[in-house]
């Protein structure tokens, strides 16, 4: 059983403004209004070129941001998938 | 039915009651108010019995109208005049559409707003009603209604509602009897009067105002003062918008340019005198 | 006191810079999102907010203001369970919160008594200590106050 995929069509559904060091979206298709902070934006960026699992976009996120691979990298990013998952603006197939 | 018409501003009102004596103190409370244009009214709001037989038994009161919120509790007769506010309040909060409703209340100087968001018991009304009698037009005491495609302050001037210590306080300011509702004991909000905004807020009840401050008070502390974020400006201005979510990707247009360009700031204060040269303190840094 | 030092010190006490600014550049942006992936504390905080306004619904609002325990001119020093600030590892007093606490956690914690996330409820209780005691002039005292729900008597 393969993992998990995760995909999003953020870039054609959303308004975003950096605002604060965040970033202020309105999703349309929900016209639902959210705060994102450090590493969704990154994250949501890195899927919208390609949907991918869990495991690939931790390598791809670390990659971006310069940072080592952990096993705490991976918890970080699964945990963030799961809100933005909840919120809406990424879906898992 | 017996009933009133209107204009506050660009909302136009038709009231209705099956008691005579609400609408006959809501007459009284808007005396020198214009009728809607060409009598054509576009809210409608009415109060009526809970039950048929509550018009007379031991009369209730219950909110009616175009929009309406479940599991409304029934007022007593006594509060009748409160909770014909209340349902010109629901009508606008519910449904305006033309403008983004900020809850806040908002006084003009040299074509300039003030804006103070706050909720009840955070002294906005009071300081709103107090700046209206010091050279300050007021422009709204419940909600401040920006117009989406310029983002200018629409005036809403509806009578204004004071609460327990506020109602002697203003009470000793204001030399005009007549510029009040009755005295109303053990309402929910406590106790309450309504003040009617003086001639020069009514008069110009037509020209709008450019946002240029954002001030949040909060009564019954020691007096401080701290700036606001942006980001924070922007979440704290659409938790107070019951509009906001119906407007759509426009709202939150017309609620970023705001946030992000009028200057904002939160402080707190002890009494009304105080209250009132904070506000007068920030205002010349401001520029109004 | 060496000894006292080390039993003392709490495992997700990590020196950060308070830094609620944009950063300026891409390097003390990459900085602050390492810092961010790294926090695992603070796993408990959201990096989505969802704005949820309306007439009847609590605010979210992780992102209205927040109180900083102790003053930043106060750095290094820890909080006793009275509230009041003392040297580090003092006895009976804790470590401060590594982050400001945020404003919504403050509203719920002194109207619920919930802790604050990652945070027992002796440190709680401490932290929330502090709170009251703030005055006019010192940090965070304006958002306590806007906190409340006041009451005009």
């Amino acid at each position: 059983m393969s993992a998990p995929t995760f995909r999003t069509q953020f870039l054609q559904h959303c308004r975003t403004h950096p605002i604060d060091g965040m970033t202020l979206v309105f999703h349309r298709p929900s016209g639902t209004t959210h705060f994102l902070d450090s590493p969704a934006p990154e994250m949501l960026d890195l899927l919208a070129a390609a949907p991918m699992d869990a495991a690939r976009l931790t390598s791809a996120l670390c990659a971006r941001l310069g940072l080592d691979e952990d096993s705490e990298a991976r918890t970080v990013v699964e945990a963030r998938l799961a809100q933005l998952v909840d919120a809406g603006l990424v879906q898992v197939d | 039915m017996h009933s009133f018409a209107v204009r506050i501003g660009r909302i136009s009102y038709r009231i209705g009651s099956p008691w005579a004596a609400p609408i006959a103190a809501l007459r009284r409370l808007y005396a020198d108010y214009p009728a809607p244009e060409d009598g054509i009214a576009t809210v409608t709001a009415r109060i009526g019995p809970p039950r048929p037989w509550r018009r007379w038994i031991r009369p209730q009161v219950a909110i009616e109208g175009d929009h309406s919120l479940p599991d409304t509790v029934p007022m007593a007769y006594d509060h009748a005049l409160l909770a014909i506010e209340m349902a010109m309040n629901m009508q606008v909060a519910l449904g305006e559409r033309r403008h983004l409703l900020i809850h806040a209340s908002a006084v003009e100087r040299n074509g300039k707003a003030l804006i103070m968001p706050g909720d009840s018991g955070s002294g906005k009304s009071t300081l709103a009603a107090l700046l209206g009698e010091r050279g300050w037009r007021l422009l709204a005491d419940e909600f401040v209604m920006i117009d989406m495609a310029t983002g200018m302050a629409i005036p809403f001037p509806r009578a204004i509602s004071l609460k327990n210590s506020a109602i002697a306080e203003v009470e000793g300011r204001i030399a005009d009897p007549a510029r009040f509702g009755p005295y109303l004991s053990n309402t929910p909000k406590g106790e309450l009067r309504h003040l009617r905004p003086n001639a020069q807020a009514i008069a110009r009840m037509d020209e709008p105002a450019l946002p240029a401050l954002i001030l949040f008070p909060s009564y019954g502390y020691e007096a401080a003062s701290d700036g606001v974020s942006r980001s924070e400006l922007f979440m704290r201005l659409t938790e107070g918008s019951t509009n906001y979510v119906a407007l759509g990707q426009p709202g939150f247009d017309r609620m970023l340019q705001l946030a992000e360009t009028v200057p904002s700031a939160r402080f707190a204060y002890p009494d009304s005198d105080s209250g009132i040269a904070i506000v007068e303190q920030f205002c010349a840094e401001a520029g109004l | 006191m060496r000894e006292w030092g080390v039993i003392m010190r709490e495992q997700d006490q990590q020196p950060e810079a308070e830094q609620p600014e944009a950063p300026a550049t891409d390097a003390a942006a990459a900085l602050q999102t390492r810092r961010t992936m790294l926090r695992m504390g603070a796993l408990g905080t959201a990096v989505v907010v969802t704005i949820r306004p309306g007439m009847a619904q609590a605010a979210t609002s992780a992102l209205t203001c927040s109180v900083p325990v102790p003053q930043s001119s106060q750095a290094g020093k820890w909080i006793k369970s009275d509230g009041t600030v003392v040297n580090a590892n003092t006895k009976n007093s804790y470590a401060p919160p590594s982050q400001p606490l945020k404003g919504e956690d403050v509203k719920n914690s002194l109207k619920y008594g919930t802790n604050y996330p990652g945070y027992n409820s002796s440190k709680t209780s401490a932290y929330n200590n502090y709170i009251k005691k703030l005055t006019s002039g010192k940090q965070g005292y304006t958002c306590y106050a806007s906190l409340q729900s006041p009451s005009r008597q």
